[in-house]
């Protein structure tokens, strides 16, 4: 009987030994309840430490949520202010009053067709007249001042 | 071996009670956390949590260049736990005696409100200052008004003051928007509210502060006007000069686009701060109604415009048709005189424009026939509400001959703008249809609304043609022609064409008949000529050192007509008949 057991084939060689348990078998059972409380322990804190994490970050979110209401409120304070600042009833009693201003009573315009033609300039309209590129601009500018003092002061520059 | 398993037994028991204190505190997890959760959520939140509602910041308004017109601006509240107050050690006199000159307020009626043991909520003052409010904070800091906190509070208000009040109307303590765009577009300025939970800790602290937004608020839409605040200015500043150079009770200037209805200036006086629209009440008088669409008038004969319009229009004139003109006629009974009581002799159409002859407009209606003249004077919105996007329209007073208040002689005197009652707008609307080839516009304020969905813009609306474009053209070439035959040069302006027609009317009694001295002067033209940007109505009421529109009113179209040329940049009409000459070659 001896002999069979020992000349078991090849192929089963690896195979687990049947009479052998598993390792936790093993454990006294003093180990396992230390393993036990331990694997408690760490279901516990996986629970707490991202709830406490969430609500950390949820404390942070509030007070940011407060900062921008706070900057908004500050914005619209300002805004205010701007629009309080550009009242022209204000704006026209320094001008007159303090600085000496007075109201433009005629505005001369001079029609130069070629020039119009050749930038495409609207000739009757403000509001297209303010969506101009600034170079445009500053190209007529430019030839007003040449027209008025020469090129070379300008080239001077 | 005794000692050892001794040994063994007690690690055991060691091991046995904290095997039961770990399943003690995971029962009491699962029973807390699991099965007990809601219950006790519920009770929790009860005990510091508290759902109150956001407001919604009510949405702004602004007029067509984006300068701010209305908003909500948060200011402090001063309020005051009085129970604090008392455990404090300070004593509410000193306290009140810190912010008796910085909220403006009497010291004892700040003590009467600290000294109260029992209550633990006190408003000593609303709406303070940003300057204010720093100050309080510092004696915040400094711990010389303990039980003392500022809560920021939504507060409406208007940074123009009194510019367009009529126009922007206000928002009532009551907690709605009230007049002019805030009371017709209270349901789209207003918002709608949303839920916050917000927690009080027992002890205070930062945790005390912390809120959880359940719904968002939704903020109401932000609105862009058509109305221009420098045009505004600029007829609130003009329409106040000759009220105080022809002594004057109050008038309305109105601006239009004729083109597309838009309301570029809207002004009228007396008006009010929406700031403070408490102080301007007046027993007996709604001292916030817009005159410019909710108070009528007899126009006079800025409505001769309206009935020649009619009579081209049915082809019972033409141009040259002429009538003779002996200064008064008789008709339905009724003696009807022209305003200066002369005659002109033989005239055409365009001379009854000129000489502004009553005697020529109850000629013409009766040509034009009454089932005609009150179809026409339908067509052109009179007698019902034009539909502006303003609050507390009314649709003026014409009675036709179903009318049981209706008379032979009012065809007549209708013709020429008496016994027929109109609003400022609804004859800047009628005149802006004949310079607009016809087309009657609505009249609008409200261009763009943005909300956060997107920005939804109200794009210019026809009603009716109302005459033919041919039949418009004419009328406006006879205007044109009849301003320069006119003897008034009140309204001309160097080197611009502008048109338009003066009126002078009386003012009916409420016991019949018609004031004696008092009238309403007005004038309603348009121009530049060639390509009119815009039909301006001036109405002066009760003028006392002159009476004629001619002479009150025709002097504000220019002076605004003027500024709107060199601020629309438009070249004067000689420049752009020399263009178009070019352009035609």
């Amino acid at each position: 009987m001896a002999q069979q057991e020992t000349v078991l084939p090849q192929a089963n060689a690896g195979a687990e030994n049947p009479a052998r348990k598993p390792w936790y078998y093993e454990l006294s059972p003093l180990v396992a309840v230390d393993m036990g409380i331990l694997a408690l322990f760490l279901v516990a804190m996986l629970y707490l430490m991202p709830t406490g994490q969430v609500a950390d970050a949820g404390f942070r979110i509030q007070l940011l949520e407060r900062r921008i209401e706070q900057i908004e409120r500050e914005n619209q304070l300002l805004r205010t202010q701007i629009a309080r600042a550009s009242d022209l009833r204000t704006i026209e009693l320094i001008a007159r009053q303090d600085l000496g201003m007075v109201p433009a009573r005629r505005v001369h315009f001079a029609h130069v067709p070629e020039r119009a033609k050749q930038l495409e300039l609207p000739l009757d309209g403000a509001a297209e007249d303010a969506n101009l590129p600034f170079s445009t601009r500053w190209d007529l500018v430019r030839e007003q001042f040449i027209a008025l003092f020469g090129e070379e002061l300008l080239n001077g520059w | 071996m005794g000692g050892k398993s001794m040994g063994t037994g007690r690690i055991r028991l060691i091991q046995a009670f904290a095997l039961l204190g770990a399943l003690v505190v995971a029962g009491e997890l699962v029973w807390l956390h699991i099965l007990e959760s809601d219950r006790l959520a519920t009770q929790a939140q009860d005990q510091y949590q508290h759902d109150t509602q956001i407001v919604p910041k009510r949405g702004s308004i602004f007029d067509a260049n984006r300068t701010l017109l209305a908003t909500a601006e948060f200011l402090d509240d001063v309020e005051a736990a009085p129970n604090v107050v008392r455990g404090s050690g300070t004593s509410p006199a000193a306290i009140a005696s810190e912010l008796s000159v910085l909220v403006g307020k009497p010291r004892e009626q700040l003590i009467a409100l600290l000294d109260q043991p029992d209550t633990r909520y006190a408003v000593l003052a609303k709406g303070v200052t940003p300057d204010t409010s720093e100050r309080i904070k510092k004696l915040l800091r400094d711990g010389k008004a303990p039980g003392v906190s500022l809560k920021p509070v939504p507060y409406r208000t208007y940074p123009l003051g009194m510019l367009a009040a009529h126009v922007v109307g206000f928002y009532s303590q009551s907690g709605s928007g009230q007049y002019g765009i805030e009371g017709h577009y209270e349901e789209v300025l207003r918002g709608a509210p949303g839920r916050r939970l917000s927690s009080s800790a027992p002890f205070g602290g930062e945790a005390g502060e912390a809120t959880w937004v359940l719904q968002p608020a939704e903020p109401g839409a932000d609105l862009v006007l058509t109305l221009d605040s420098t045009v505004q200015h600029v007829v609130e500043r003009e329409l106040e000069l000759a009220l105080e150079q022809f002594g004057a009770s109050g008038g309305t200037v109105i601006v239009m686009d004729p083109r597309t209805g838009a309301i570029v200036a809207m002004a009228s006086r007396p008006t009010y701060d929406s700031n403070r629209y408490q102080t301007f009440h007046s027993p007996g008088r709604d001292a916030y109604a817009n005159p410019a669409i909710s108070m009528q008038y007899e126009p006079g004969s800025t409505f001769k415009l309206i009935t020649l319009a009619g009579a081209l229009d049915a082809g019972v004139i033409t141009p040259e048709r002429t009538f003779f003109d002996s200064g008064s006629v008789q008709y339905g009974g009724v003696e009807i005189k022209n305003w200066d009581e002369k005659g002109h002799g033989e005239s055409d159409m365009t001379d009854l424009i000129a000489h502004s002859s009553n005697v020529g407009a109850v000629f013409v209606g009766d040509l034009l026939g009454k089932d005609q003249f009150y179809e026409y004077v339908s067509a052109f919105g009179f007698g019902a509400p034009t539909g502006v996007d303003l609050w507390g329209e009314v649709g003026g007073d014409v009675h036709d001959p179903k009318s049981p208040y209706w008379y032979p002689s009012s065809l007549a005197t209708n013709a020429f703008g008496q016994g027929i009652a109109v609003t400022p707008l609804q004859l800047a609307a009628a005149v802006s249809a004949l310079v607009n080839d016809g087309v009657l516009m609505r009249p609008y304020v409200v261009q763009e609304i943005h909300t956060e969905a997107g920005i939804r813009r109200i794009e210019p609306q026809a009603v009716r043609r109302v005459v033919r474009k041919d039949t418009a053209n004419t009328l406006m070439s006879m205007l044109v022609n009849a301003s320069k035959r006119s003897e008034s040069k009140m309204h001309l302006i160097h080197g611009y064409e502008v048109a338009g027609k003066t009126g002078t009317a009386s003012i009916p009694l409420e016991t019949g008949g018609y004031h004696e001295d008092l009238t309403i002067a007005s004038y309603v033209g348009f121009g530049p000529v060639e390509n009119p940007k815009f039909v301006i109505l001036v109405k002066i009421d009760h003028p006392t050192v002159e009476p004629w529109g001619s002479l009150v009113a025709a002097p504000v179209f220019r002076a605004v007509a003027a500024e709107l040329f060199r601020y629309y940049h438009i070249p004067p009409s000689t420049v752009q008949q020399t263009i178009t000459r070019e352009e035609t070659g």
